[in-house]
């Protein structure tokens, strides 16, 4: 039903990649579930590399565990509670696993000197974005906190299930690590009625930024969309490197990550096991 | 077999750099020639900047204000084109008509919200001869106003440093006090190098942070090797 792919780029700026990705398809293929994080990478968060890899587990984890206990089901009407209560979970689960990282692998002398805010909550230091879907085959979920884009496609028409925030400009963006985090999540519940989308396309804010205006960035969902009817999936898996890659060079310059997200007839689907990837 | 680019055309992040001066009659002579003078000077580094950071693209324009007031620079040109066209001083300071007139370019239109934080340098040898009090607050409704990193040089013991900080608007960057001619070259060549440069960069930031700006600037510049002589 779905055929996903999965890429992130380092920036050519940055010492190491601080996106993190992350996707779930189970046996039954009865719905998929992806995630990607977008490590702050600012001189305080020295260890998101580490925060959006907690973010994306996370993530999947409470996802697979709502879809497993049917808590997604018929939930238009009454989405509210079960949208709050995810998110809580989803910041709680995060901020422990960054305590119990933190106890474990406790700040070095020269992180301890690198701000005195972050020495006295050092939280801040693993701070990322969270963007996510759980497709499933009546309904889809979409979930996002801070910066970076999720675009869909049906037809040939590219919508924003959760629109762009526009009080996030100048690299300023909301966090994981922010103490109130669990109110800054949007989600976007969507009953299926009909066709499922084409494409549903998530991106750390590296690539949408790497644009003059959302237009132009809107065109890559189009693309991908048509490469994958006129090429497959092996043409975009064996190219997508190379052109995030040349994104990144040519725009913003900062990590790039995407998830795409296919559909597919049964029969065209590629995934024949239980399929869990990081990286 | 083709293998286009998935999306429309790339472009690197608009950055702008714009000069707030002051040209009032109190900058004629020693004052406006040496402010043309430093500023010229910080091209030449400011494009090396800007060489160095293909993510971004620098664009300056000047506001100027004195016996009126008026884009000097109107058409934000970018730095590799960037020329210096010489100033000249008379008139009052209507710093606060500056501001609004600065404001007007700080919405959205004509900016676009996925520009990198501006660069707003105020310069002045005096004080505001109008009301700046109200013009720097409707200044400060403007998103990409609160998100800039807004810097301001004192020319002179006479300049009003509460109004430059109040400009600021951050505890920790403090008004760099030029008293001459040298030590005025080197906070402006600062200004257009290292927090170009700083600004440049594309790592995410904390919304809200209340006590820093946004954009980590560094250290300002140390002028104590330079001439201490107190020529304004």
């Amino acid at each position: 039903m779905w055929q996903i792919i999965a890429e992130s780029v380092k920036s050519p700026n940055h010492p190491l990649n601080q996106d993190a990705k992350k996707y779930f398809i189970p046996k039954d293929k009865e719905y998929v579930v992806v995630a990607v994080a977008d490590g702050h990478g600012s001189k305080k968060c020295f260890r998101s590399n580490v925060g959006s890899e907690f973010a994306v587990e996370v993530l999947i984890n409470n996802f697979r565990q709502h879809f497993s206990s049917n808590k997604f089901d018929n939930l238009q009407a009454g989405f509210s509670g079960t949208k709050d209560n995810l998110a809580k979970t989803i910041h709680r689960q995060w901020m422990e696993k960054v305590r119990n990282h933190l106890a474990n692998n406790p700040f070095s002398p020269e992180e301890e000197l690198i701000d005195v805010k972050v020495l006295n909550n050092q939280v801040i230091s693993y701070g990322t974005t969270l963007l996510g879907a759980l497709i499933a085959k009546n309904y889809i979920i979409y979930l996002q906190l801070g910066d970076g884009d999720i675009l869909v496609v049906n037809d040939k028409e590219v919508t924003r299930p959760i629109p762009k925030d526009e009080n996030l400009i100048a690299n300023e963006t909301y966090s994981l690590c922010d103490k109130e985090a669990d109110s800054l999540f949007r989600f976007y519940y969507q009953p299926v009625i009909g066709q499922l989308p084409d494409l549903i396309l998530l991106s750390t804010d590296g690539y949408s930024n790497s644009f003059p205006n959302d237009n132009e960035f809107q065109k890559t969902a189009l693309d991908y969309n048509n490469l994958y009817k006129e090429e497959g999936m092996s043409f975009i898996r064996k190219n997508i490197s190379g052109w995030l890659k040349d994104t990144t060079v040519h725009g913003s310059g900062d990590d790039l990550t995407a998830i795409l997200v296919f559909k597919t007839s049964e029969n065209e689907s590629a995934t024949k096991r239980e399929t869990n990837i990081t990286n | 077999m083709e293998t286009k680019r998935p999306g429309g055309v790339l472009s690197n992040r608009p950055l702008h750099f714009i000069w707030i001066l002051d040209v009032s009659g109190s900058m004629e002579g020693d004052k406006i020639q040496s402010l043309n003078y430093a500023i010229r000077n910080s091209i030449p580094a400011m494009k090396s900047v800007a060489d160095e950071n293909p993510n971004a693209e620098v664009l300056v324009r000047c506001i100027t204000f004195g016996n009126e007031v008026k884009w000097h620079i109107g058409t934000a040109v970018n730095v590799a084109d960037f020329e210096w066209q010489d100033i000249q001083a008379g008139g009052m300071t209507p710093m606060g008509k500056a501001m609004n007139l600065l404001a007007d370019q700080l919405k959205i239109p004509p900016m676009t919200d996925r520009a990198l934080p501006p660069v707003l340098v105020l310069i002045t040898d005096g004080q505001p001869t109008d009301d700046f009090a109200t013009a720097y607050q409707n200044l400060m409704q403007e998103s990409w106003a609160k998100k800039a990193v807004r810097l301001g040089i004192a020319m002179g013991e006479d300049a009003d440093t509460a109004v430059i900080e109040k400009f600021i608007g951050n505890k920790e960057i403090k008004p760099l006090m030029a008293n001459n001619s040298e030590q005025l070259v080197s906070f402006i060549k600062w200004a257009s190098t290292a927090v170009v440069q700083a600004a440049s960069s594309p790592a995410s930031q904390l919304k809200d942070e209340k006590v820093t700006s946004n954009v980590p600037i560094g250290t300002m510049p140390d002028v104590s090797n330079l001439s201490q002589d107190v020529v304004w």
